[in-house]
């Protein structure tokens, strides 16, 4: 097994046994549950949106805590532990040891998403809402987002306390959302000529907060709860559109890139 | 004479840019079979000179170990480290640790086995996190055994009976061992010769 699998899979392992992950996994999944008791009691569309925006709203929520907690222990505190300092004087060059450390992160990532999915999917079958395709390609569509603020939060992790490295993250994970809904406005021509120059030049170079067509119908229609506030500009609600497969494929680029950088970056930190 | 395992001049670390110097002139010639101790009080920077060997913190100076740069993939292959931070690795257990460093370093777990028994680890089941201190550095030093390297480097080692078999076993048969203590204990005398560091400088 070549190095960077083995350091994922170490990392992977030692983090599952550690407690904040399965206490975030769990409130998630809680919610979940709760959300789906609450749907059942309504008819319906109702009921259907009630599951949704709860679900979303985990998505979103726990989501952000446990990518960007995640990201933000990739480097700092355990390159001045030690810890890093051990793996990389096994002879694994810098740059495998974090790609490495990365992927363990995103193997726990992938981990929690695909239970909440999963539990989705079965409370929407148990509700008698069927398996709910659009809440699990709406998880698969968060799940890329929040790969986005793991990477970005690892990359911080390497020049940055692990408080820092969240906070930019989940900071960066924003900026890109209201990217979006700025874009939307200038689409909709809801905002002024004079900024939709900026507007589209920054929407098309950074990467693109993902939302799903289940999110865009239950956004513009103000049921998305927590997960998504209808965009309302100058009176006019606009309609954030689905993503498109391009802006996917824009962002996971762009998150191969950012872990890239990482890996990068570690090459110049003093270590423990 | 055969070159040396580790030839050093005027080893200087930073660890930031800009920042002072934690060690400064700092010259080493240590050959296959011999061993050198680093001793100083908390803070003289003796740490800081086994990871400007390994690599780990940038040394500036002219540096060889085993005849390449500090921090060649293909040397730290050959050298043996039990590192003094700790606790690290949450919710691995010691056993676990010991196994990755041996198959990162290319080992089978039936290495890294021999190495727990060889350093004495009492608990390798239990979880890093758990561990009573003695185990902790027992660990470290379990990781430093893996392959019978030609370069030990222990930082802070505790003198167990197994730590002072482990560096004669390793002098023996030909390794250069080094070693930084703040409580060095008999292991100047082990070890053979020593560098006393004030302030990131020999003193």
């Amino acid at each position: 097994m070549n190095a960077v699998a083995v350091i994922g899979r170490i990392e992977a392992h030692g983090i599952s046994r550690r407690r904040w992950p399965m206490v975030l996994l769990l409130a998630g999944a809680a919610i979940i549950v709760v959300g789906a008791v609450v749907a059942a009691s309504r008819d319906g569309a109702a009921g259907i949106d009630t599951m949704r925006s709860w679900t979303a709203a985990v998505y979103l929520v726990a989501g952000l805590a446990v990518a960007a907690t995640l990201g933000a222990s990739a480097a700092n505190r355990d390159a001045d532990a030690g810890w890093v300092g051990l793996q990389v004087a096994t002879g694994t060059p810098r740059p495998g040891v974090m790609l490495g450390r990365i992927a363990g992160r995103l193997a726990v990532l992938v981990g929690v998403f695909a239970i909440w999915i999963a539990l989705a999917a079965v409370c929407s079958l148990i509700i008698g809402q069927g398996g709910d395709g659009p809440l699990a390609v709406h998880g698969l569509a968060m799940l890329l987002n929040m790969v986005l603020v793991l990477v970005v939060a690892a990359l911080c992790s390497v020049a940055l306390g692990p408080v820092a490295s969240g906070i930019v993250a989940v900071f960066l994970y924003v900026s890109c959302l209201s990217l979006a809904n700025l874009m939307a406005a200038v689409n909709a021509d809801a905002i002024g000529t004079a900024w939709s120059g900026l507007v589209t030049t920054l929407y098309l170079v950074f990467p693109r907060a993902i939302t799903s067509p289940m999110l865009s119908d239950m956004q513009y229609r103000a049921e998305a709860g927590v997960a998504g506030a209808q965009l309302e500009i100058n009176g006019n609600v606009v309609l954030v559109p689905a993503s498109s497969w391009g802006a996917v494929l824009w962002t996971a680029a762009w998150c191969g890139v950012i872990a890239w950088g990482a890996a990068m970056a570690l090459r110049r930190r003093a270590l423990s | 004479m055969t070159d040396p395992v580790i030839r050093a001049r005027a080893i200087e670390v930073r660890y930031q840019r800009g920042g002072e110097l934690a060690v400064r002139g700092v010259n080493i010639d240590l050959h296959a079979g011999a061993g050198l101790l680093i001793t100083g009080d908390r803070g003289s920077g003796k740490s800081s000179v086994l990871r400007a060997v390994l690599g780990l913190a940038g040394p500036g100076g002219d540096t060889t170990v085993l005849g390449a740069p500090p921090g060649d993939p293909a040397t730290l292959r050959r050298i043996g480290w039990a590192p003094q931070s700790w606790p690290f690795g949450f919710g691995l257990r010691a056993r676990e640790v010991v196994d990755m460093v041996a198959e990162l370093g290319g080992h089978g777990r039936a290495e890294a086995a021999r190495a727990i028994d060889e350093a004495g680890v009492e608990q390798p089941d239990m979880r890093v996190e758990s561990l009573e201190v003695e185990d902790v550095r027992r660990t470290s030093l379990a990781c430093a055994l893996i392959g019978e390297p030609d370069l030990l480097v222990l930082d802070d080692p505790w003198e167990f009976p197994e730590t002072t078999a482990a560096i004669r076993r390793a002098m023996a048969r030909g390794a250069a061992v080094l070693a930084a203590s703040k409580d060095p204990g008999g292991l100047p005398a082990l070890l053979g010769a020593s560098i006393h560091l004030v302030d990131g400088a020999p003193g």
